[in-house]
Parts: C-alpha cells; sequence; structure tokens
C-alpha cells in the first residue's frame, strides 16, 4: 500500500507553464554562453604561468640568500 | 533521448539541445520548487533563473565530477533559499492560499477539489519546516538522486540526510495528521 504522504509528495503541486521553454530560450539568448575549451586551456596556461612564476622567485631568493652568506664569509676570513 | 549527448552538444553552445535539456528537467525542477514550498510565480522566476545560470556556467560542468542533475540541483537549492530567506525578510504572505481559495469558489469535480485541498494542506505544512529540513525533504523524491548525491548538493553526510529526512516526515505527519512514521 501506497504511503499517502509519499503519494501526496510525489504528486505535481506546481504546474510548468507551457511558454516555459521559450521564456527561458528568450532569456538565455541574452547572456553570454558557455565558452568549453577556451577557458580551460587559459586557466591551465594561467594555472603554469603561476607555477613557474613562483619557481623564479624562490629561485631568484635562494640566490640572493646565498650571495649574502658568501658576503658575510668571504668579509669575515678575509680579515 | 540521450542526455549526455544533449548536454556535451549544449556544452558547445548548442541552444537548440540546450533547450531540449530545459524540455527534460522542467517538470522535476517544478516538482522540486512545489515541495520546496514556493508558490507558482516564485517558482516559475527560480527556475528559470536556474536555467540561466546553469547556461552560463554550463563549461564548468563536469561530467566525471558529478551527475548533471547533481549540478543543476545545487543551483535550484540555493536559488530557492535566497528567495524564501528574502521572501521572508519581506514578510511575504503565502499568496497561493488565496489563489487556491479562488478556484474553489468556482464549480470543481469533488476529486479534484478534494486534492487541492490536501495540496493546499501540503504546502501550509511544508511552510512550517525549516528550510535545511524542507531541501532534504524536496531532493528525495527526485528519481535521479541518490543519498549521497542530496549530500552532495546539501554538504552534508548521508547520515545527516537520513536525520533531516526522517525529523522532516515526522513533522510534516504531525501537521497533516496522517498517521505515523
Amino acid at each position: 500500500m501506497t504511503d499517502p504522504l509519499d503519494e501526496l509528495l510525489q504528486a505535481p503541486g506546481l504546474r510548468v507553464p507551457q511558454d516555459f521553454t521559450d521564456k527561458v530560450m528568450a532569456r538565455v539568448e541574452a547572456v553570454p554562453g558557455p565558452e568549453p575549451h577556451t577557458q580551460h586551456q587559459a586557466s591551465a596556461l594561467s594555472v603554469s604561468i603561476q607555477w613557474l612564476a613562483l619557481l623564479g622567485g624562490i629561485l631568484a631568493g635562494a640566490v640572493q640568500l646565498l650571495t649574502f652568506m658568501f658576503g658575510i664569509w668571504f668579509a669575515t676570513s678575509a680579515g | 533521448m540521450d542526455i549526455a549527448a544533449v548536454i556535451e552538444l549544449s556544452q558547445t553552445g548548442d541552444k537548440a539541445a540546450y533547450a531540449r535539456l530545459v524540455e527534460h528537467y522542467q517538470a522535476p525542477l517544478f516538482a522540486f520548487l512545489g515541495r520546496f514550498g514556493v508558490n507558482q510565480a516564485q517558482a516559475e522566476e527560480i527556475a528559470q533563473e536556474v536555467f540561466v545560470r546553469a547556461w552560463q556556467h554550463l563549461d564548468q560542468f563536469d561530467a566525471r565530477r558529478a551527475a548533471f542533475s547533481t549540478w543543476l540541483f545545487t543551483f535550484a537549492r540555493n536559488l530557492a533559499i535566497n528567495e524564501l530567506q528574502r521572501a521572508s525578510t519581506r514578510n511575504e504572505s503565502a499568496d497561493d492560499e488565496a489563489l487556491l481559495q479562488a478556484r474553489c469558489e468556482q464549480p470543481q469535480p469533488l476529486g479534484e477539489l478534494l486534492d487541492k485541498e490536501r495540496q493546499r494542506l501540503l504546502q501550509a505544512a511544508l511552510r512550517q519546516l525549516p528550510l535545511a529540513d524542507r531541501s532534504v525533504l524536496a531532493l528525495v523524491y527526485l528519481s535521479d538522486l541518490d543519498l549521497a548525491a542530496i549530500a552532495r548538493i546539501e554538504g552534508c553526510s548521508v547520515g545527516a540526510v537520513k536525520t533531516r529526512l526522517h525529523r522532516a516526515r515526522h513533522k510534516l505527519r504531525q501537521l497533516m495528521g496522517t498517521g505515523n512514521d
């Protein structure tokens, strides 16, 4: 036997207007649509660039630190 | 209709394919919104917004990560909650009740009148449930979604979904006087 509450909840309480699809598509016409591949490629490219920039920054920082340490060592050992 | 193919076509910007998607999902979406306790006018507004936003973000949909229905009903759930919260701050009343009352004044078959009365009672009872419980209840009757998908939409565990569902059904039965859970 079907539960009356289930039956009631499954019944369509609201009706879909006959022109609903037309109304949606009229609004869809007015907005920009999906751009499948270009956007993904662009985001992949920007992520790669971000990683390269980060690695470059780390490398430059490491070189600067080593130069500084070498300078200290050189100055102290020269005396 | 192969929905996966229609979705793929829509993702390329094919509007005719997207119109088929709208046709396919509009009935479950309105049924979902009806169980959410929104009125006809609010449902039309929300449903349109759901499909327009889905179209705008269709390139972000990844079929490997989630089913299309899960993705679509996440939009619907969030928009419905926003609308109901906005409506409650504006202190809007359930205008459908007045509409149903007006319809009841016209001569109608008894069965139809009883169905409408039951729906009116259901809507009134649904509006008394907390939004989180209502949301789970509205989602669980969609054939496309299992409990795991609902948990994903709700952002909680499957156990929490079951708890909310049990609570919502129990409360509804109490409010409508339709027997024990």
